[in-house]
């Protein structure tokens, strides 16, 4: 079950992403218009007010790392001729593992810590997406389906664990107990909490997008992707393409979620991911699975979070316009238009 | 009832809705299209019900929107792809993700909240069906359910012989086989594919109504998942609507057990919840959905 392919298409290159940010942009505004009591007030929380103080602005770019991190997961699933919809339970566990390593490991050096943390984080993603790669690479089955029926098998489950067995009973947040300071990611630039997280996901994107058009391997796999008959009669190591890119993207998964529980909350919160593997695969989409664009993306969608977040608090518009405008750039990031013939066989 | 007669009931009443959502699915699935705004569908269709049957008190109106509502949703996927050359699996997400936004809003505006809102004479009576549910086991298994069951087994019924037996039926399938035999015969593909998707809509927006006159209530997320338990039903029915039957039964019935085992051994809920979705991963990874061509690939 593939879900398509991003090769040439009719239709002007790029003109799906511009419907995109069009919709997305306009359902925004006509939402604002219709809705807001004040529009002028609720247009400038939502479109402007992002970008008015630092500390906004800061947090704007922190918060679109994670999102960058499974973003490109997808895109190298994608690449390999499928959709790794399981992001939500991977990141939940990156998020949670990480968390309980190093609540586990009190005594150990701070950077060394985090970056336990951290790695922890990425092996606990890999681990929730190591079924799915197996029997993909043994049985041939259903990456798409099985991906996302363990997750959420594994959301519910963590989220059993973090209300009851995990939980921190001095808090009142549903949550586990805070790991040591020293663990947690170092804000570059209090009070806001932008760490060196959007780095980390920026070079992700840049070794994701070195591999992918400079090295053989990444030639393969993309090959691979786009028409497996043919690389199997290459000779191509077709079992490990089938393989490798699932558990990698399993693993920046769980690194995103890693990168929360250890960034502004410093513990395991439960439903802590809040739709993150969905947003990653919108902004893989936007961005046509091309890591370069991957970060812009994952920018643009942080700005709409960020402002509707701001609209709710100014404006008293509802955060959900948000989730309406990221619909929308889902809805046509793959569309192109103004083209000449369509594809046949797509409805 | 005894203890396994009200297991084997509920069984049944869990497992119609996934069965028509599943029987929905197939409709695209057989025309060579994966619908994975099958959740979002059944959403869309149970709160449009709300809506219209709580503001104007009319059950058929409250039918009529939801009917409306899914199907045009499902057909915005479809001429997404159709028309924008958008890739159809994704548009099917972008489909759940808008209802999800958009029920927030306008649950918001229309009932003043975005949490459960009771709706008025609309719980589902339970009707025995005469003689009939004297029968031994069988009777007050299948013939002491709520009124939407019965309406439910029927529209399920309708959907298997629309699909097995009918030439809409035929088309979805040699649409989904061979595309070009259908231009030989003289059909637009195009509007076979069309349909299939508004047929697809219908069928969520009554499993969407069910789930919602079997409690009384507009709940969010009310779906809670159903929607892809439905597509794996489809799998694992080897879309067939017999097979069909058979997944969504077992579905049913480890739903049921779940509930009999929170209340009983007072599991947690989320333990319980997870149980369907881990079975259901084991039925994925063992082979039980495969990878097999379809024309979203592009």
């Amino acid at each position: 079950m593939k879900p398509g392919k991003e090769g040439r298409r009719p239709g002007f290159p790029g003109s799906g992403t511009a419907l995109a940010l069009g919709a997305a942009l306009g359902a925004a505004a006509l939402y604002i218009l219709a809705a807001a009591e004040e529009p002028g007030a609720a247009f400038r929380a939502f479109f402007l007010s992002p970008f008015a103080r630092p500390t906004v602005l800061a947090n704007l770019i922190e918060q679109a790392a994670a999102p960058c991190l499974c973003a490109l997961g997808t895109a190298l699933v994608f690449r390999s001729g499928d959709f790794n919809l399981g992001g939500e339970g991977q990141a939940y566990a990156g998020g949670a593992l990480s968390v309980l390593a190093l609540l586990a490991a009190p005594s150990l050096p701070g950077p060394a810590g985090l970056a336990g943390g951290l790695a922890a984080g990425a092996f606990a993603g890999a681990f929730v997406a190591l079924p799915s790669a197996l029997s993909r690479r043994n049985l041939g089955a259903d990456v798409l389906l099985s991906t996302f029926l363990v997750s959420q098998a594994v959301v519910l489950v963590l989220d059993w664990a973090i209300a009851g067995p995990l939980r921190d009973p001095a808090s009142n947040l549903i949550a586990t107990p805070v790991v040591e300071a020293a663990y947690r990611l170092p804000r570059l630039a209090p009070p806001s909490w932008l760490s060196f997280a959007p780095v980390l996901a920026a070079a992700a994107a840049v070794a994701l997008d070195r591999f992918l058009r400079s090295s053989r391997r990444g030639l393969e796999l993309t090959l691979f992707g786009r028409n497996p008959d043919f690389a199997v009669s290459m000779g191509f190591r077709v079992r490990a393409y089938a393989f490798w890119p699932l558990l990698a993207s399993g693993a920046l998964n769980g690194l995103a979620g890693a990168l929360l529980a250890l960034g502004a909350n410093g513990r395991a919160v439960r439903g802590m991911t809040g739709g993150i593997g969905w947003n990653g695969i919108s902004i893989a989409l936007l961005a046509g699975n091309d890591p370069r664009l991957i970060l812009p993306a994952a920018l643009f969608f942080s700005w709409l979070e960020t402002g509707s977040r701001q609209a709710s608090i100014l404006a008293g518009i509802s955060v959900d316009v948000g989730t309406v405008a990221k619909a929308l750039v889902l809805l046509f990031a793959t569309a192109r238009f103004l083209g000449t013939a369509r594809r046949k066989g797509t409805a | 009832m005894n203890p396994m007669e009200t297991l084997a009931a509920e069984a049944l009443a869990i497992a119609l809705p996934i069965l028509l959502a599943a029987l929905g699915g197939l409709f695209t699935e057989a025309a060579g299209i994966l619908n994975v705004a099958l959740e979002g569908l059944i959403v869309a269709g149970a709160f449009a019900f709300a809506v219209a049957a709580e503001g104007t008190g009319s059950l058929v109106l409250g039918v009529a929107a939801a009917l409306a509502c899914s199907a045009a949703l499902a057909l915005l996927a479809a001429a997404a792809a159709d028309r924008l050359s958008a890739n159809p699996f994704v548009a099917a997400l972008a489909v759940n993700l808008l209802v999800a936004g958009a029920v927030g809003l306008a649950s918001e505006h229309v009932f003043g909240t975005k949490g459960v809102v009771p709706l008025d004479g609309l719980l589902s009576p339970r009707v025995e069906l005469g003689f009939l549910s004297g029968i031994p086991f069988l009777g007050p298994v299948l013939f002491r359910q709520r009124g939407i069951s019965y309406l439910l087994a029927a529209a399920c019924a309708i959907a298997a012989v629309a699909y097995s037996a009918t030439p809409f039926g035929l088309r979805l399938r040699a649409l989904g086989m061979k595309e070009g035999s259908l231009r030989i015969a003289g059909v637009d593909p195009r509007a076979v594919r069309y349909w299939a998707y508004a047929a697809s809509g219908a069928a969520c927006a009554l499993a969407g109504i069910a789930l919602a006159r079997s409690i009384g209530a507009w709940v969010p997320n009310i779906a809670s998942g159903r929607g892809w338990i439905a597509l794996v039903v489809v799998y694992l029915g080897r879309k067939r609507p017999a097979g069909l039957l058979a997944a969504a039964l077992g579905f049913g019935l480890l739903f049921a057990l779940s509930n009999a085992a929170q209340s009983v051994l007072s599991v947690p809920p989320e333990l319980v919840l997870a149980l369907p979705y881990a079975a259901t991963a084991a039925a994925a990874l063992s082979g039980g959905a495969r990878t097999r061509g379809r024309t979203d690939r592009g």
